[in-house]
């Protein structure tokens, strides 16, 4: 425990940044509410991270399955009753706060992706196994895709990637397998598309792969390709606008690129040192919309300039390196896999949070772990840095 | 085996250093075209407000709609910062500067518009138009307001809106703004979630720190507001109005209830208030009076204040021991001299000179006291009680409405409590059986108990509104029924005996017959120590198929029979009769 201080020192200066954030955003529309429950959700998460602490290694790998499918049964029940913007369902309104089933499944596919490996041995090319781990994560995404929450569902199928990683399959095979979705990508552009498909040849004659898995792959990149029309208009109208504001912000000056613009202003504008606490001119203007929540990282660049944007980054960066390195040395293989999963989890999350406030990964509807206003996203992020502490404190028991 | 966490470092290094590397850009490279940008950033984001739904009666008479008015805004960043703007404006809208100030005090680091004033008059907004020089941060924006354009009686049904308070925006789920209207009570609170519409977005031209006025920018798309969904009564504008005339702002209620559904026909309570004063944000000096105001005039009597029934709960100690098999419709008792002795205590009949012998059928028509004490000493509390209980007296009815109150039915538990245990004598029971005592009831969970007696034992959850309709789109709003555990046969004895109270010789309730309908009745003249007795009456018409259930109550005002059967008597002639709407007003 002790030797993790850093780690706790990290965390709780990230949070703290967050709710000076969600306080200088929101006092003008809400006084010190927000800030105040920002402050409650925070010290429930810790709450909730030191029982987690206490659980043994044993005892969650044994109900990884039943919080699994808890978490499906609750995404499922949320499609139905859920609550959420322009008709979506994402989440539960139970009155003093907003119950976000979609969240909780983070950690619950990270369970029981890792209770699914540690019972295997190692992973090597077996096929089914492979099946197994897309399985696992593709069931609750495919109901959060449903809500729709583009973003979320995107992160949790992502998952799978870190997590077989860490099961020691073999790289190749894994570029092979995330083939499919640089495949959507390459597949609007011919000269893109040729590139890739000379790189996916590539890839399968300096590998040795079995006939059957090679003709495989290639059938499911070239039926991307082929159903890439299909897909595209199969998102809903706000995902194709939001998508297309990425490529080309300014041809939607006013519309969907809107936030894209006016946060990057807001950063831009904030300079090396930044206007200084609560000075922001543009949180005020109200122009960037969202800013307690997901658009939370454009305050602090306005506010606290580059020296406290790159602070931030660098505390996540920091808690996620040192969760890695725990996970290297802990001897449980539940324990591996989960704080393998839980450092990449956030990894991601700020990388297209942060991303998307500086115009370089599309808008979608992710909270910037620990920092965000939100009851659902502080307790799942507390409550999963609480077994990766206990997970590290207990690695000397076996 | 341990996989190797050197390569997840590595991507995660160059992750957050693609990050690291666009901040550097933004914010060290591009800076100065950033700050020039911000600089220049003139377009503000402001909502339109959408009007909330229209309430409607069951024919279709607006009863709450929405009208345009103007509202005088100010940017409260740039005003406040401005005393000498401050001092022109407060002198234009003739108020104190303070009370401009403490408008703004919410959002005083906003850019974003909020109104100062609202449904401000014409010589209001030209005075604004040609001192607009001096008003920089100062703009005249156009929004809708509720407006009830058929007066004042509707208003304890209806309730009323107002701007929302810090708390509300914190607490209620819905995306709430400082100056936003949200319903405060009645059924504007209760369907708050139908009635209010989607607020739309457009573009304000404003720069900020230079002085120039905002000005609506017309060349961007707006974001058309959603009006809210239309709410559809099941009262009858012309029956409300009517009970709004008979109780003349005197304090009590009048109540009428559809039998067949549950539906509110009417709603009345006295004394009442302008609802117009909320709808554009009332001061505190209107509202510091309707709050000190004698009458309390705030509290919806039929489902906020509890009173003891009086005789009208004869009805339920007749039922209780008809069903506890303790006497049959004939079962005859002492005669009736006026006066009962129980045990060193005197408790009269309302009638000094006695009603002689009489049967239950006959008790409850001339509503003989002494029958009743005599049958109380029989049935017992712990039956009256618990058969009260099963009828769903002293609970809540459930009604569409937010605030209702249960009434109280007292237990042997509940009596131990007030006087102590086994303190208290049977003689207790000797009042509670007439009504009075320690038993109290709200209007409303009378009506529906009686509504459950026309209706053969089934009891509706009463509901104000019928639905919600927008482009197509309905919710029905229908409450749920469910059957009094009581038998048919003491159903049809209570009915019959009620029918005697109205159309029998002797009947208490003569004053409320009609020539045009046959109605079933029981009055009721409640003791209490503030004055003259309550005088109540509850009735449902017509007596073989009933549809209509009413209940009339007036504080203060004399005997049952005398004073609010006749009230009962004019709302039935109008239901049943020819009357018209025109009738009605020349009423009022």
């Amino acid at each position: 425990m002790m030797q993790q201080k850093w780690l706790l020192a990290a965390l709780l200066a990230l949070a703290g940044l967050g709710i000076f954030a969600i306080y200088s955003s929101s006092s003008a529309d809400f006084g010190w509410s927000l800030a105040l429950r920002q402050v409650i959700w925070c010290v429930l998460g810790i709450a909730v991270a030191s029982v987690m602490m206490r659980v043994r290694i044993k005892t969650l790998s044994a109900f990884a399955p039943l919080l699994y499918a808890a978490a499906i049964l609750m995404l499922i029940v949320v499609l139905a009753a859920g609550r959420g913007p322009q008709g979506t369902r994402r989440w539960f309104d139970l009155g003093l706060f907003r119950f976000q089933p979609s969240e909780v499944a983070k950690i619950a596919v990270i369970l029981m992706l890792s209770r699914y490996l540690s019972d295997r041995g190692a992973i090597g090319d077996s096929l089914k196994s492979v099946l197994g781990v897309f399985a696992i994560a593709a069931i609750p995404a495919a109901l959060i895709l449903n809500e729709p929450d583009l973003g979320t569902a995107v992160v949790v199928g992502f998952l799978a990637f870190p997590l077989l990683y860490a099961a020691g399959l073999d790289s190749l095979l894994m570029l092979l397998l995330l083939s499919p979705l640089i495949a959507l990508i390459c597949a609007w552009e011919v000269v893109a598309w040729v590139v890739f498909v000379a790189l996916l040849v590539t890839i399968v004659v300096f590998g040795r792969f079995k006939t059957s898995l090679i003709a495989l792959v290639f059938g499911v990149n070239f039926l991307v390709y082929s159903l890439a029309p299909r897909l595209w208009n199969g998102l809903a109208p706000y995902q194709q606008a939001r998508v297309l504001a990425f490529l080309n912000p300014d041809n939607y000056k006013f519309t969907a690129g809107f936030q894209i613009i006016q946060s990057k202003i807001a950063i831009g504008s904030g300079g090396f040192s930044g206007k200084g606490p609560l000075e922001g001119t543009q949180k005020a203007l109200g122009l960037v919309p969202a800013q307690h929540t997901d658009f939370i990282f454009s305050l602090m660049g306005e506010e606290l300039g580059f020296v406290g944007g790159a602070g931030v980054l660098l505390l996540l960066l920091f808690i996620v390196y040192r969760i890695y390195r725990i996970a290297g040395t802990v001897r449980s293989r539940f324990a591996m896999y989960f704080c393998f999963g839980f450092a990449s989890l956030i990894l991601i999350q700020t990388f297209i949070n942060v991303g998307m406030t500086l115009g370089i990964t599309p808008v979608t509807g992710l909270p910037l772990p620990f920092v965000s206003y939100g009851g659902s996203q502080m307790i799942v992020f507390w409550g999963g840095m609480g077994i990766v502490l206990g997970s590290s404190a207990s690695r000397k028991e076996y | 085996m341990i996989a190797s966490t050197k390569v997840p470092v590595i991507i995660a290094a160059g992750l957050i250093g693609i990050l690291l590397a666009a901040l550097f850009r933004l914010q060290v490279v591009e800076y100065s075209r950033y700050r020039r940008l911000a600089e220049n950033n003139y377009v503000v984001q402001a909502s339109i407000k959408a009007p909330r739904g229209e309430i409607i009666d069951r024919n279709g008479f607006v009863i709450a709609g929405s009208r345009q008015s103007f509202s005088i805004c100010a940017v409260p960043r740039s005003l406040l910062a401005n005393d000498e703007e401050i001092r022109i404006l407060g002198g234009i809208l003739e108020v104190d500067e303070d009370f401009i100030r403490s408008r703004l005090k919410h959002t005083a680091l906003s850019y974003r518009p909020t109104a100062i004033i609202r449904d401000a008059d014409f010589a209001t907004l030209s005075l604004i138009e040609e001192l607009y020089v001096d008003l920089p941060d100062v703009l005249v924006v156009s929004e809708p307001v509720r407006s009830y354009p058929r007066g004042p009686h509707f208003n304890h049904m209806i309730g009323y809106v107002g701007e929302v308070t810090q708390n509300e925006i914190v607490s209620e789920s819905g995306d709430y703004h400082p100056g936003d209207f949200i319903g405060k009570a009645g059924v504007e609170r209760y369907y708050e979630e139908y009635l209010r519409g989607v607020d739309g977005m457009r573009y304000v031209q404003f720069s900020p720190g230079q002085g120039t006025r905002p000005i609506e920018v017309t060349y961007l798309p707006a974001d058309n507001p959603r009006p809210g969904m239309r709410l559809v009564l099941n009262a009858d504008d012309g029956l409300q109005l009517l009970a709004h005339s008979l109780l003349k702002n005197r304090r009590g209620c009048i109540l009428a209830l559809d039998v067949r559904t549950g539906g509110v026909l009417a709603m009345v309570s006295g004394p009442t208030f302008d609802p117009n004063l909320f709808a554009t944000g009332i001061s505190v000096s209107d509202w510091n009076d309707i709050l000190g105001s004698e009458g309390k005039p705030l509290i919806n009597r039929a489902i906020q204040s509890r009173y003891p029934p009086g005789s009208v709960y004869k009805l339920v100690t007749a039922g209780a021991a008809l069903e506890r098999g303790l006497v049959t419709r004939r079962t005859r008792f002492k005669a009736c001299t006026g006066s009962y002795r129980f045990g060193n205590r005197d408790f009269g009949c309302w009638k000094k000179t006695g009603h002689g012998t009489v049967g239950l059928v006959e008790a409850i028509e001339v509503s003989c006291d002494i029958y009743f004490y005599q049958l109380a000493e029989r049935l017992g509390l712990d039956n009256l009680s618990a058969l009260s209980n099963e009828w769903y007296l002293g609970e809540r009815t459930g009604i569409d409405l937010p605030g209702e109150i249960a009434g109280l039915i007292p237990s042997a538990e509940y009596l131990d409590g007030v006087y102590g245990k086994r303190k208290w004598t049977r003689g207790v029971m000797l009042n509670l059986s007439i009504g009075q005592g320690e038993l109290l009831i709200t209007p409303l969970e009378l009506l529906c108990f009686v509504s459950g007696l026309a209706n053969w034992g089934t009891y509706h959850e009463p509901r104000c509104a019928r639905m919600a309709e927008h482009d197509g789109r309905t919710h029905h709003f229908e409450g749920s029924a469910v059957e009094l555990t009581m038998s048919r046969s003491t159903i049809g004895i209570l009915r019959e005996a009620m029918r005697d109270v109205v159309q029998g010789d002797h009947g208490t309730g003569r004053s409320a017959r009609q020539p045009v309908i046959e109605a079933a009745g029981k009055t009721g003249s409640t003791q209490n120590p503030h004055g003259d007795d309550h005088a109540s009456f509850i009735c449902f018409a017509p007596c073989d198929d009933p549809e209509i259930a009413l209940f009339v109550l007036l504080e203060n005002a004399g005997h049952g029979g005398a004073v609010a059967a006749p009230l009962a008597g004019e709302m039935l002639s109008y239901y049943f009769g020819e009357g018209t709407l025109e009738e009605v007003a020349v009423i009022r």
